[in-house]
């Protein structure tokens, strides 16, 4: 009920043509929270559309997490533009952003930087990029004369294995969680060789090629997130 | 939301509608089950075959009182409705 005060502060951004229609979706009105609002209200993200009151509705911690990463990978422009995207899975957004990446196929419109809709949607995302990803992983060349655990042992397969247990909790921060995903980041560090580079270099090179990662940044701060908490981990123990 | 399936929803049609739809409006739309009935029933049967893309994109919306939601739909000519919802279903929000 908290949100129904405010209705006349959300309703003065609402498009002129759809302020009569404030009504049919007034339920998210009385479901959404304060705090939500506030979040919302700080990264600049208001309802366009009274359909857009159901951004409202997402509970506070996960707005936040979500705008700070929309910040982070680009795409606040779009939850700006339609604010409902608040509730959408971020792992799963970054997940098809790579799978783009991967194939080239582009999803952002390079003039405005807006993020094709496909991208926060998966029935979209399998409709529309779907068959293209088929065609084009069935014409990327396939290297069959190795796997990854055909390499010869070295001197620095302890720093390797250190630094595959940091790329196994990494996989699961960003969701990549599928057998290839594991596959095709262990293969790309057991082909390196390690002994000049450190733990995170190993991990920052690997990720960004693999998963054709286009946020530094964000891989950067990650990596030094679970570098940290091992540091922590063997302080504490 | 089994009881989508009632309404040719597939699976593919729940998942994206669980990913897509906060927590709150997902509980709401459970226990209000009756309701949400009437009003997606209204809406299919009348014709209308996007009715599915509208329940995804505006599932809140199905919370309106039935005969509101009659009343929106019926102050309009059948045929015409229905052409122009199958023809762009994000029409419905400004109707």
């Amino acid at each position: 009920m908290e949100l129904i005060e405010k209705l006349p502060e959300i309703n003065e951004r609402i498009n002129v043509k759809a302020k009569d229609q404030v009504y049919k979706f007034a339920a998210s009105l009385e479901l959404g929270s304060k705090e939500t609002y506030d979040i919302l209200t700080k990264y600049d993200v208001y309802p366009i559309l009274p359909s857009h009151f159901r951004a409202y509705t997402v509970d506070p911690r996960s707005a936040q997490q979500t705008l700070e990463l929309a910040s982070k990978m680009e795409f606040i422009a779009n939850i700006k533009q339609n604010p409902n995207l608040v509730s959408c899975s971020i792992s799963e957004v970054i997940k098809r952003m790579g799978q783009c990446d991967a194939v080239g196929i582009p999803y952002r419109d390079e003039a405005t930087g807006l993020c094709a809709d496909y991208i926060f949607s998966a029935r979209e995302f399998k409709k529309q990029v779907g068959p293209m990803l088929e065609n084009k992983e069935a014409l990327a060349p396939v290297d069959n004369t190795v796997s990854f655990t055909d390499y010869a042992v070295t001197d620095n397969d302890e720093k390797k294995k250190a630094i595959k247990d940091y790329a196994n909790k990494l996989l699961e921060i960003f969701t990549l969680t599928s057998t290839e995903d594991k596959e095709a980041i262990m293969m790309a560090i057991d082909k390196m060789d390690v002994s000049e580079l450190s733990e995170k270099e190993v991990l920052m090179s690997t990720f960004a090629e693999t998963f054709k990662v286009g946020n530094m940044e964000l891989l950067s701060s990650e990596i030094d997130n679970v570098l940290d908490a091992n540091t922590l981990g063997r302080k504490a123990a | 939301m089994k009881f989508l399936e009632k309404y040719d929803f597939t699976q593919e049609d729940i998942e994206e509608l669980i990913d897509s739809t906060p927590k709150k409006i997902m509980n709401g739309l459970k226990k209000s089950q009756d309701l949400v009935e009437a009003n997606l029933g209204y809406l299919k049967d009348l014709g209308i075959k996007t009715y599915v893309d509208i329940f995804l994109n505006f599932p809140d919306m199905f919370f309106m009182d039935h005969s509101n939601f009659k009343e929106m739909l019926d102050k309009y000519e059948k045929d015409s409705l229905v052409e122009k919802l199958n023809a762009n279903f994000r029409l419905i929000e400004f109707l």
